[in-house]
């Protein structure tokens, strides 16, 4: 597990990842169709206060995006999977499933929030303070990720990944002096062909 | 020979076909306890070593008699009346802080805590790759909203969880905190 400092404030709209995370697959034939071999997770952001739209709703969250990146044998974004995807909240909470699985980009990426979200943007200032409090009660997220990409050659490849948001860190800066710092962890991921 | 083939395909046949309730019983387990709650809503329980019920699990009800139910959300205004009814607010205890929402792996979990109790509303969403791109920084000011004589109340007991919470639920899992679930 490695920290990554909320301290690195990247520009606004800047390409660069905060902090990158990768694991590859040793012994993978060259020949043959192309297999997801690689997976580079990058961190987009550092913790902090942002207006996202969740589920078709603008809400303000603090937390962290997160880009999922598939490379084949020869280093090229892989297009040809299907996505599955589930997630356990370590606190717990059992597995869930998303509903669908998805497709991959034509960059060979998908892409993660992990979040505290407060729920809509607050639309007066009774709603604003309430929000505040919110993200100022003891949060932590500790969630196990597994994505199972399917290939179009019938190949499985399972992904997980641990990462953990919390705001019991008390060495991370606090967030426009109103809301607790909050620290975002990520594991390395681990990449193994299932099929 | 003819008479034994007959009765090998016979037998194959008849097993293939074989499809009264021990028969699924025996392949696929004991059928899992769900209630029907509600018109639209399903209920499946599970219990403490006392027989008390320690979790209520709430998801969309998909068939009834002549309908079939494609909904991915569970109805708004069954969702909370049949809140009530499970785990009438009298029973809840006091309120424990304010909500709390996490969200990841295209998954989003609301909790409300209870002195006895907690709900927690799970829904899914897609996250597409370059949204962070459009994400803007919120600035915490108060210069945003005109002052208003309210001050901040706690949520009025009758409907204790927020509207957006309740419209997006897929699934509800009510847990008591005190009892601890029987392993399965």
């Amino acid at each position: 597990m490695q920290f990554f400092s909320s301290n690195q404030q990247p520009t606004a709209g800047s390409p660069n990842p905060v902090s990158t995370q990768r694991a590859t697959l040793d012994n993978v034939p060259m020949c043959g169709g192309p297999i997801p071999t690689t997976v580079v997770v990058d961190q987009m952001n550092v913790p902090d206060a942002r207006t996202r739209d969740v589920n078709g709703t603008p809400s303000l969250v603090v937390g962290v995006d997160l880009r999922f990146t598939f490379l084949d044998q020869q280093g090229r974004p892989v297009t040809n999977a299907v996505v599955g995807e589930t997630v356990e909240n370590l606190e717990g909470r059992r597995v869930t499933q998303s509903t669908e699985p998805t497709f991959l980009t034509p960059e060979g990426q998908g892409g993660d929030l992990i979040s505290n979200n407060s729920g809509p943007v607050p639309s007066s200032r009774e709603q604003l303070d309430r929000a505040v409090a919110t993200f100022n009660q003891d949060f932590t997220t500790r969630q196990r990720l597994t994505l199972t990409l399917v290939t179009d050659s019938g190949v499985t490849v399972r992904v997980t990944q641990e990462r953990t948001l919390t705001n019991m860190d008390r060495s991370a800066p606090t967030i426009q002096e109103r809301v607790k710092g909050y620290r975002f962890t990520m594991g390395k991921p681990r990449i193994e062909i299932v099929k | 020979m003819r008479l034994i083939l007959a009765a090998f395909f016979a037998f194959a046949a008849s097993s293939a076909l074989g499809q009264s309730a021990s028969d699924i019983e025996a392949k696929y387990g004991k059928p899992t306890n769900a209630y029907a709650v509600s018109q639209n809503i399903w209920m499946t329980p599970e219990y403490a070593d006392d027989g008390q019920v320690c979790e209520m699990l709430l998801y969309p009800r998909r068939v009834s008699p002549n309908v079939i139910n494609l909904a991915k959300k569970l109805p708004f205004e069954e969702l909370q009346s049949v809140l009530n009814k499970l785990v009438p607010v009298a029973t809840r205890g006091d309120r424990r802080g304010n909500r709390n929402t996490a969200t990841g792996g295209g998954a989003s979990w609301t909790m409300y805590s209870y002195e006895k109790v907690t709900f927690i509303f799970t829904y899914s969403f897609k996250v597409d790759p370059n949204a962070w791109k459009q994400s803007t920084p919120y600035i915490f000011s108060e210069q945003k909203f005109p002052p208003t004589s309210q001050s901040t109340t706690a949520y009025r007991s009758d409907s204790d969880f927020s509207v957006n919470d309740i419209a997006t639920a897929e699934m509800v899992t009510i847990k008591w905190n005190e009892r601890k679930c029987r392993l399965q």
